[in-house]
């Protein structure tokens, strides 16, 4: 018989450094990092007020002194779209913040009792997501009010229940492992399997989610401040200039609608790439 | 069956164990009786789905989903635990009887260190500071056989090697001090050479501590090598039980017969010529 040839060990030895910081991650956070910091200094540098109508000079095209030109206010929309996440980027955190810590909470909660409460917990995330997000969204600010806080609320509402499924289901399977069954038959508590031991494994997959509702939270609050709700015109944010902009663009001032625009969509793929990096990261890691 | 002047650690008298939401219930485990002895290393013998591991689990009131006791007492004692509360349980498990898992790198935990979850059981059971707790810690690693304990106590489950892994799980086992020890397929999983180290840390364990052992094993070789005493059992019933020297000399259920034909003869055979040596003493 001939020699086998030698097997490598396969045993994963200490965490590789080299690849955790892959492509999308760096992507992701310098994109995200690039639009936050020029938030503050491009509005502070440029010369001109992110709220300072100009009349003068409405609807210049790009040019040195503007560089993506002005809308039908005389504002200057270089300043505008840098400032904008400013607004957008903390209600999209808040509200996706607020919908994880619901979401994981009952996840782990719902996952690890079984048991009728959970069952109304998971038939009531079922009836939320069953309307399409963005109808939802639009009727849960019309009838709370039209507060930068109910958009807020209305996010977590639609977040909420994602982060709920992914965790419960993870906690499901968990429940089942060895080294859970391991943990209790040595005494530990079930509060503490349940925080120290579940929490910690279940919360990966809800982290990458993170990243992809951001995405999808940036969008929303855009496309509700496009169609009138939320934040309202004067304040410099994507949609709403965007929702200024809509007669522009058939009149020939195409750059009213393109820059905010360009800017919504690099802002949402920077989250996708975000989410994409540290799933990456994580299986590296595993 | 114990011998007048030995005390009965664990006493299962006539268990019945039986799963399902409702009656009628479907019965795994039917008049199970045993007794582990103060200081013994008691065998549960049997092939997958005898009842051994339920028998274990429910001595440790760790009964699978829908899984009831029926009928029966286990004594731990001399005090009935059958049907404690997991309240009650959990002082138990961890705290009095220790519990050894097959597949020990899938029973400890991925994310945290060693040490951690060392100290995590000992907090469950005992109150020391932590200076303390980590040099019970670093002896309780010692004590089965890690002679870097320190950097062993400092690692990841997934830095260890299956042996080194059982080794961890024994003295995670071991931290809250418990007296009696159940070994559920210690050995399963390991390479055949970690297998015997593993054993004969058990059973020198059990020497040096006094520990009373309930091992549960498919292997009748283990047993027939280790154990004082050994219990058979096959479709939710002990066939057959008795000290380990009678039962390899002289099977009486058919069952027992199959099985130490089944096992490696020469183990088997060994432990008889010992067993026969001790004997003759």
């Amino acid at each position: 018989m001939s020699a086998l040839p030698v097997q490598p060990r396969l045993r994963a030895v200490r965490r590789p450094r080299a690849g955790v910081l892959n492509a999308p991650l760096l992507w992701g956070v310098g994109i995200i990092v690039f639009l936050l910091a020029a938030s503050f200094l491009v509005p502070a540098l440029s010369g001109w007020g992110a709220r300072q109508p100009n009349p003068v000079a409405s609807l210049a095209s790009p040019s040195a002194a503007h560089l993506f030109g002005t809308d039908e206010s005389g504002f200057d929309i270089f300043t505008r779209v840098f400032y904008a996440p400013r607004v957008d980027l903390p209600v999209a955190a808040a509200g996706v913040a607020l919908g994880m810590a619901i979401g994981v909470v009952l996840g782990v909660a719902t996952g690890a009792a079984r048991g009728w409460l959970g069952e109304i917990v998971m038939r009531i995330a079922d009836i939320i997501q069953a309307f399409p997000l963005f109808i939802l969204a639009i009727a849960l600010v019309a009838l709370s009010g039209n507060h930068l806080s109910n958009i807020i609320f209305a996010l977590a509402f639609l977040n909420a229940p994602i982060f709920l499924r992914l965790v419960r289901s993870r906690t499901v399977s968990l429940r089942e492992h060895r080294f859970i069954e391991a943990a209790v038959a040595l005494g530990n508590s079930p509060q503490r399997i349940l925080w120290r031991h579940i929490l910690p494994n279940a919360i990966g997959p809800a982290i990458v989610q993170a990243g992809i509702s951001m995405g999808y939270a940036i969008l929303t609050v855009a496309g509700l401040a496009f169609l009138g709700v939320g934040v309202q015109v004067p304040t410099p944010e994507w949609g709403s200039m965007i929702l200024t902009g809509r007669n522009d663009i058939t009149t020939g001032q195409w750059w009213t609608e393109i820059f905010p625009g360009i800017a919504l969509a690099i802002a949402v793929v920077a989250f996708n790439l975000l989410s994409e990096g540290v799933e990456r990261a994580r299986e590296l890691t595993r | 069956m114990s011998a007048p002047g030995v005390e009965s650690v664990i006493t299962v008298e006539e268990l019945d164990v039986a799963i399902g939401r409702r009656p009628p219930r479907r019965e795994i485990l039917r008049g199970v009786s045993l007794a582990l002895l103060e200081g013994e290393m008691h065998g549960l013998v049997g092939e997958t789905g005898s009842g051994k591991s339920m028998t274990a689990r429910a001595i440790m009131g760790l009964l699978p989903r829908h899984g009831v006791i029926t009928g029966g007492r286990i004594l731990l004692r001399g005090t009935d635990v059958a049907h404690y509360s997991d309240e009650q349980m959990r002082a138990i498990r961890g705290g009095v009887i220790g519990m050894v898992f097959q597949n020990p790198r899938a029973a400890l935990y991925p994310l945290r260190s060693v040490a951690a979850q060392m100290a995590a059981v000992h907090d469950a059971h005992r109150r020391a500071p932590r200076a303390a707790r980590l040099t019970r810690i670093h002896e309780a690693l010692r004590l089965v056989g890690i002679r870097d304990a320190e950097r062993v106590a400092s690692a990841y489950p997934h830095q260890l090697s299956g042996g080194m892994a059982q080794r961890v799980v024994i003295a995670m086992a071991l931290i809250a001090e418990p007296n009696v020890l159940v070994a559920d397929e210690p050995t399963t999983g390991l390479d055949a050479t970690v297998q015997r180290q593993i054993l004969e840390l058990l059973a020198s364990l059990q020497q040096r501590l006094g520990l009373s052992v309930l091992m549960i094993t498919h292997d009748l070789a283990i047993v027939a090598q280790y154990c004082h005493t050994v219990s058979v059992m096959y479709e939710g019933e002990v066939v057959e039980d008795g000290a380990m020297r009678e039962v390899i000399t002289r099977p009486r259920h058919a069952y027992t017969q199959r099985l130490l034909a089944a096992s490696q003869l020469s183990d088997v055979d060994a432990a008889r010529e010992a067993a026969a040596a001790a004997g003759a003493e």
